[in-house]
C-alpha cells in the first residue's frame, strides 16, 4: 500500500517540497541523509545534477489514487461476488476512516487532510481485509485503531511505523475472533446464496489438528477457482487474477517497484515447498499457499508501503524475505490460520534497522573513507 | 522536605510508573482486571514500606559495598512472606497473580526506593517514601487494570457495565492491551502535566520536544547530537 | 583482610535474620496453604458431583491406565457411593492440552464438568469454560447419545461456533472417560481390592490419602514407574479404542 507519496517526490531530487499539495506538504521536514540515499537508487529516468530541478508532478493524492484505481477491480469483484453485504462494509469502512481522521486531526490541531485519500485508501484496504459479514461496530472499532492509534498517534501520515489498514485488521482478528475467523460465506452471484464455509487455510489447520484427513492435493480445477476467486475469504484477497492485474498497473507506473512483492511470494513459495517435499501429507502443495489467503493483496499493496517499508531495493528484498518466512511459520506451526498480516507487521517493525543495514554508499566516496569518516 | 510532600510525591510528580517508568513487568503483565491491581499494589506496597523501614534503620551498619545484596536479601524475604500469606489466605488472588508475586523481588521500583531514599534517611520518612510510592504505584496499576477490565471484558471489578450485547475486545486483556492503555495514559498524564504548568507558570516535569525527534534511533539516522536536534526546516536551506 | 571479614559477617548475620523470619512464617502458613490447596480441589469436585456428605479427597481410588495414574474422587451419601469425580486430558485441543474434571454418578450419567487447565484461544476455544458449555454434556451417557461427537461430525452435541476443535476434543476426551470408567468400574466403585488375575492394574489409594484402603500397602505411595516389567507390555491392548 502507498500512504506517502512524500518521498516518491523527493525520488526525483525536488527541492521545493512546497508545491507538493496538502498532507504530505504539511510534514515535509527535510531529511537531507534520506534525500540523498534516495538519489542513489532510483528508476533509470534518474540523472546526477544540481539544482534547479523540475517537479516530476507526483503528489501525495495523485498516488493514492493511482493505488485506488489498482484497487477499483478488486473492489468491484468483490461486491459482484458477496453482492451488498461486500457493499456496506466498504461503505462503513471508508466513511468512518474519513471521519476518524478528520476528528483527530481536529483534535490534535493538525490540518485536516482528508484531501489526500490517504484516509479512503487505509479504509478501503481494510475493508478488503475483512470478512463480508463483518458488523458495523466490528468495523468502527477496526478503522479506530486503523487511524488514530495506527497513524495519527505517531504523527499522522508519514511517521506511522505500522501500516495503518493492517493495525486494524490484527486489532480485529485478535479481538474478535468469531466475527474474524468463523463466519466466513461462500461467495455468489451478487451475494445470494450465501453459505457459511471455512477459508481453505482454516479448513485445512482444522484438519490437521483433529487429525481428520485432508486433501492436500490442488487439482486443477481447485487451483483455477482459488486464481478466479471462487472461495471464501475478505472481500479483497479472493481474486488473485485481479489483484495482480492492479499490483502490475502500479508497477508500471512506477507507484511501487517488484522487489518486495516478487520476494515475499518467492519466499512463501519455496518455503511451503520445502515442507511439502518433506512430508506431503501434513503440508499442503506450495502453489496453494501461495494462491490462497491473503498473500497477494499483502504482497502487492500492504508490504509495499511507502511509509513503513524500506527504501532501497535491496532492504525491499530483505523485507520480502522476512515477511515470506514469517507468514509460513504462522500458517504451518502457529495458531491462526493465516499470518500474512502478522508478517508484514512485524517487518515494519524492523524497517528502520534493515533501512540502516542497507543504507547505499554515497556517490563518490569509497568503502574505507567512509569508514574513516 | 515536609512529610506530606514524601506522601504525595507517589501519586503524581514522582509517580513509579507514569512519571519515572519502573516496574513496568507486574505493570504489564498483571493489568487484565482491577482486582488484580489491586492485588498487585497492595503486595508491591506492603513490601516497599516494610523493605524500606527495615533498610532505613540498619542503614547505617551496612558497609556500602554489600549494600545491593544486603537490600535484595531484605526485599526477598518480604516478597516470600507476601508469597506464603497470600497462598494461605487468598488463595484466588495468589492463583491469578501467579509467577508475578515472587518477581516483585527484581520489581525496580523497590529496589530504586532502597537505594535512593531509604539508605539515606532516617526510618519514620522512608516508612511515609514508601507508602505514597507504593499507593501510588496501585492506583496507577488499578486505573490500567480497570481500563483493560472494561474493555477487555466488559466489567469493572467482575461487575458487568455493558449489556448482555457488548461484544469485549479481547486485545485489551491480551498483553498488546497492556502497552496500548500504559501508552495513552502516559500520553495523556504528559499533556495534563504540560497544561498544569503552563498555568501554573513552571517548568513542566516532561520536556515537551519529548517526540520521535528525539528517539535514539532518530538521532542516529540522522546523525544529530545527543540534544536532540530537530532536523532544519526546508526554508533554512 | 579485616574489610572482608566485615562484610560476610555482616550479609551472614543479615541472611540469618531473613532465614529464621522466612521459617518462621513458613510454618505457619503450611497449614492455611495446605487447607486452600484441598479447598480448590474440593471445590473442583464440588462443581462436578451431586451433594455429597463425606469428604471426597480422602476417599479414593487410583488407577493406571495407559501408564497414567488416574484419581478417582468417591462423593456418598449415607456410606453409598452416589458420585465418582475424576481428571481426564483432551490431548487434542486447538493449542495444547486440556485438563477437566468429569463427575458421573454410579450408573455412569455425567453429572458436570469442570475445566481445570487450558491454552485455547481467548474469545474462541476458551468458551469451553463457560456455563452453557459445560451444561451440554450433563445427564449424558455412554449410551445415551450413541455417537460421541460434535453436530459437525454428526454427533448430538453442539459446537462452540468457530471453536469446533476444541468442543471435539472435550465431547471425545469425555467419552473416553465413561470408556475407562465404564470398564474399570467393578474396580472404582469397589472397596478398593484389585480383581485377581488383573494384569495391567495396580490399584492403590491416593498418596494423599490418610485412609489407606485394606490390603493395598504393598503398593501404597509407590511412584509410576515402580511397575513390573511385564505389566507395561500389555498396556496397549487394553487402551486400543
Amino acid at each position: 500500500m502507498v500512504e506517502n507519496g512524500e518521498m516518491r517526490e523527493r525520488k526525483n531530487g525536488e527541492v521545493d517540497s512546497a508545491s507538493a499539495e496538502s498532507g504530505g506538504a504539511a510534514k515535509s521536514v527535510s531529511k537531507p541523509e534520506k534525500k540523498e540515499k534516495k538519489k542513489e537508487e532510483i528508476t533509470p529516468r534518474f540523472l546526477v545534477s544540481s539544482s534547479p530541478h523540475m517537479h516530476e508532478g507526483q503528489t501525495v493524492s495523485g498516488i493514492m489514487k493511482l493505488v485506488i484505481y489498482a484497487l477499483l477491480p478488486v473492489t468491484a469483484f468483490s461486491i459482484f461476488m458477496f453482492g451488498l453485504a461486500a457493499f456496506r462494509v466498504i461503505l462503513i469502512s471508508v466513511g468512518s476512516a474519513l471521519l476518524f481522521e478528520a476528528l483527530s486531526q481536529r483534535v490534535m490541531k493538525r490540518p485536516v487532510s482528508l484531501r489526500d485519500y490517504s484516509a479512503v485508501l487505509t479504509g478501503l484496504l481494510l475493508a478488503l481485509n475483512l470478512p463480508p459479514t463483518s458488523p458495523w461496530w466490528m468495523i468502527l472499532v477496526g478503522t479506530f485503531f486503523a487511524i488514530v492509534i495506527g497513524k495519527q498517534i505517531y504523527g499522522g501520515l508519514g511517521y506511522n511505523p505500522f501500516n495503518p489498514a493492517l493495525v486494524g485488521r490484527v486489532v480485529l482478528t485478535i479481538s474478535f475472533p468469531v466475527q474474524m475467523t468463523a463466519r466466513w460465506i461462500t461467495p455468489s452471484m451478487w451475494g445470494m446464496n450465501p453459505v457459511t464455509t471455512a477459508t481453505p487455510l482454516g479448513r485445512i489447520r482444522e484438519a490437521l489438528l483433529s487429525g481428520g484427513q485432508v486433501d492436500l492435493h490442488l487439482s486443477r480445477q481447485g487451483f483455477l477457482d482459488l486464481l478466479l476467486g471462487n472461495r471464501a475469504g475478505s472481500l479483497g484477497e479472493v481474486s488473485v487474477i485481479l489483484l495482480l492485474a492492479g499490483g502490475l498497473f502500479l508497477i508500471a507506473k512506477r507507484v511501487i517497484t517488484w522487489h518486495t512483492p516478487v520476494s515475499f511470494i518467492a519466499t512463501v513459495w519455496v518455503l511451503t515447498g520445502i515442507f511439502h517435499l518433506i512430508d506431503p501429507t501434513r503440508y499442503a502443495n506450495p502453489s496453494f499457499h501461495v494462491v490462497t489467503g491473503g498473500l497477494f493483496i499483502g504482497a502487492l499493496f500492504m508490504a509495499t508501503d511507502y511509509v513503513t517499508s524500506p527504501i532501497s531495493g535491496r532492504g525491499m528484498l530483505i523485507f520480502g524475505a522476512g515477511c515470506g518466512l514469517f507468514t509460513v511459520v504462522i500458517r504451518l506451526f502457529g495458531s491462526y490460520p493465516e499470518g500474512v498480516s502478522f508478517a508484514i507487521l512485524l517487518m515494519n517493525g524492523i524497517t528502520p534497522l534493515i533501512d540502516r543495514y542497507t543504507k547505499p554508499k554515497v556517490f563518490g566516496i569509497r568503502r574505507e573513507e567512509k569508514a574513516a569518516a | 522536605m515536609s512529610t506530606g510532600k514524601e506522601f504525595i510525591k507517589g501519586f503524581w510528580s514522582e509517580n513509579p510508573i507514569f512519571r519515572l517508568v519502573l516496574g513496568l513487568c507486574p505493570t504489564l503483565a498483571v493489568t487484565t482486571s482491577a482486582e488484580n491491581g489491586i492485588g498487585m499494589g497492595l503486595a508491591s506496597t506492603f513490601v516497599l514500606v516494610c523493605s524500606n523501614a527495615v533498610i532505613a534503620s540498619i542503614r547505617n551498619f551496612i558497609p556500602k559495598k554489600i549494600r545491593i545484596p544486603a537490600f535484595i536479601i531484605t526485599i526477598a524475604t518480604f516478597v516470600t512472606i507476601v508469597d506464603l500469606v497470600m497462598n494461605g489466605y487468598f488463595h484466588e488472588l495468589h492463583k491469578s497473580l501467579g509467577l508475578f508475586i515472587p518477581l516483585i523481588v527484581v520489581n525496580c521500583i523497590i529496589l530504586g526506593r532502597a537505594e535512593a531514599f531509604a539508605s539515606k534517611n532516617s526510618l519514620g520518612i522512608s516508612i511515609i517514601d514508601g507508602l505514597g510510592m507504593g499507593f501510588g504505584f496501585t492506583i496507577s496499576l488499578v486505573v490500567i487494570g480497570a481500563i483493560r477490565e472494561v474493555l477487555g471484558n466488559g466489567t469493572v471489578f467482575a461487575v458487568p457495565v455493558f449489556g448482555s450485547s457488548y461484544y469485549p475486545l479481547l486485545l485489551m486483556i491480551l498483553p498488546p492491551g497492556a502497552f496500548i492503555v500504559l501508552g495513552m495514559l502516559l500520553g495523556a498524564m504528559n499533556q495534563v502535566e504540560i497544561r498544569l504548568a503552563e498555568r501554573a507558570g513552571r517548568t513542566p516535569l516532561i520536556r515537551k520536544e519529548h517526540d520521535c525527534a528525539s528517539c535514539a534511533i532518530h538521532r542516529a539516522w540522522f546523525n544529530l547530537g545527543r540534544e536532540g536536534k530537530r532536523p532544519q526546516a526546508p526554508e533554512a536551506e | 583482610m579485616k574489610e572482608v571479614f566485615r562484610l560476610c559477617a555482616v550479609l551472614t548475620i543479615i541472611a540469618a535474620v531473613s532465614a529464621g523470619v522466612l521459617a518462621f512464617v513458613s510454618q505457619k502458613t503450611a497449614e492455611p496453604i495446605a487447607d486452600a490447596m484441598r479447598e480448590e480441589e474440593l471445590q473442583a469436585i464440588r462443581e462436578v458431583l451431586p451433594p455429597f456428605e463425606n469428604e471426597p479427597d480422602q476417599d479414593t481410588v487410583v488407577l493406571e491406565e495407559a501408564g497414567e495414574s488416574i484419581v478417582f474422587y468417591r462423593g456418598r451419601t449415607e456410606g453409598r457411593i452416589t458420585g465418582i469425580a475424576f481428571v481426564v486430558t483432551a490431548p487434542n485441543g486447538y493449542s495444547g492440552d486440556i485438563r477437566f474434571m468429569i463427575g458421573v454418578d454410579d450408573s455412569g450419567i455425567v453429572q458436570g464438568i469442570e475445566i481445570l487447565k487450558h491454552a485455547e484461544t481467548p474469545g474462541l476455544g476458551a468458551k469451553i469454560e463457560s456455563q452453557s458449555f459445560r451444561d451440554r454434556y450433563k445427564g449424558k451417557s455412554l449410551t445415551n447419545p450413541e455417537q460421541w461427537d460434535v453436530v459437525k461430525d454428526g454427533g448430538t452435541f453442539k459446537q462452540i461456533t468457530g471453536a469446533t476443535i476444541s468442543s471435539r476434543a472435550v465431547t471425545h476426551a469425555i467419552a473416553r472417560g465413561l470408556e475407562l470408567f465404564e470398564e474399570r468400574r467393578a474396580d472404582i466403585l469397589g472397596p478398593g481390592k484389585p480383581e485377581e488375575g488383573a494384569t495391567t492394574d495396580t490399584l492403590r489409594t491416593h498418596e494423599g490419602s490418610r485412609e489407606p484402603v485394606e490390603g493395598k500397602a504393598d503398593t501404597l505411595g509407590k511412584p509410576d514407574d515402580s511397575r513390573k516389567p511385564g505389566e507395561g507390555k500389555e498396556e496397549p491392548h487394553k487402551d486400543g479404542r
